[in-house]
């Protein structure tokens, strides 16, 4: 693989944010559509680390949203996801985990982490790491979670907005992807959101 | 009394205006609340509370002029 150095490789990062990303470590819970999408837009600006939670292996009907290739078909995704992450940002550190996140296992995996990432499709899945946030299991960490990213039409109604001091949402809050399926434009507009909030976080908190 | 109530997501509450003061018992929980709403139980227990832009359990009793926010979020990702 050919050489770069990090100064290389976030020249072009607003320079506001320097010596910051590098010391961020972010939780990615899901690493579906929402989540690759997201770890792929911090792996390439820089951040330091990425905690990567998923029980899954890529499957053919991932691929209308989701960050992988057809030769990734059968990987864990956590496994496929670390590959491409390393080609962009040879200086990322990951920490894998091939589990389904719970109540109990979400505190000690996402310890580490500044901001995490809800990426999950399930709401029963989304409401328990809201729910971890809202029984207080994190005091000091951020939560970046996603509502509404399914079907087609308008991508302005995607917004981000504050739930309370340390919880955002992103999403049209609407659309649901039982009822209008789930493709990648919108998801990666949701996902963009999600990106760029926890830029800012990170911003205003190291 | 009075609140203000809010809700986003999934949630989509027969007769309430989102986003508007509402009646509520005096004293009473945001579960009572939830179920004089007629929110469906198998929403109850995913939906997330804020109370005055905090995360608040469900069990929290509400006062005059809060600002209740129900969050259950919508599928896909």
């Amino acid at each position: 693989m050919k050489k770069i150095t990090y100064d290389q490789l976030t020249a072009r990062n607003s320079s506001q944010l320097k010596g910051k990303l590098e010391k961020a470590v972010i939780g990615i819970a899901g690493c579906g559509g929402l989540g690759s999408n997201v770890a792929i837009a911090l792996a390439r600006i820089g951040i330091g680390k990425l905690i990567l939670v998923d029980f899954d292996v890529v499957e053919p009907t991932n691929l209308n949203r989701q960050q992988y290739f057809v030769d990734d078909i059968g990987k864990r995704k956590v496994d496929a996801l670390e590959a491409k992450l390393k080609m962009i940002n040879p200086f990322l550190q990951i920490e894998k985990h091939y589990e389904k996140l719970n109540g109990i296992n979400v505190k000690i995996i996402f310890e580490e982490a500044h901001v995490i990432v809800e990426a999950f499709d399930k709401v029963s899945e989304k409401a328990m790491l809201v729910k971890s946030f809202t029984e207080k299991l994190f005091k000091e960490k951020c939560l970046v979670t996603a509502s509404g990213l399914a079907g087609f039409g308008s991508a302005n109604t995607i917004k981000t907005k504050k739930l309370s001091k340390n919880i955002f949402v992103c999403g049209d809050n609407k659309t649901d992807f039982l009822i209008e399926g789930v493709m990648a434009p919108r998801v990666m507009i949701a996902a963009g959101h999600q990106a760029n909030k926890v830029v800012e976080i990170i911003d205003k908190i190291l | 009394m009075k609140i203000f109530f809010e809700y986003l997501g999934l949630l989509h509450i027969e007769g309430i205006k989102n986003k508007s003061y509402i009646d509520v018992d005096a004293d009473c929980t945001v579960v009572e609340m939830m179920t004089k709403l007629k929110i469906r139980k198998e929403h109850q227990k995913f939906i997330s509370v804020f109370i005055n832009n905090e995360e608040k359990s469900r069990q929290t009793i509400l006062k005059e002029n809060d600002r209740v926010k129900l969050f259950l979020p919508t599928g896909g990702g």
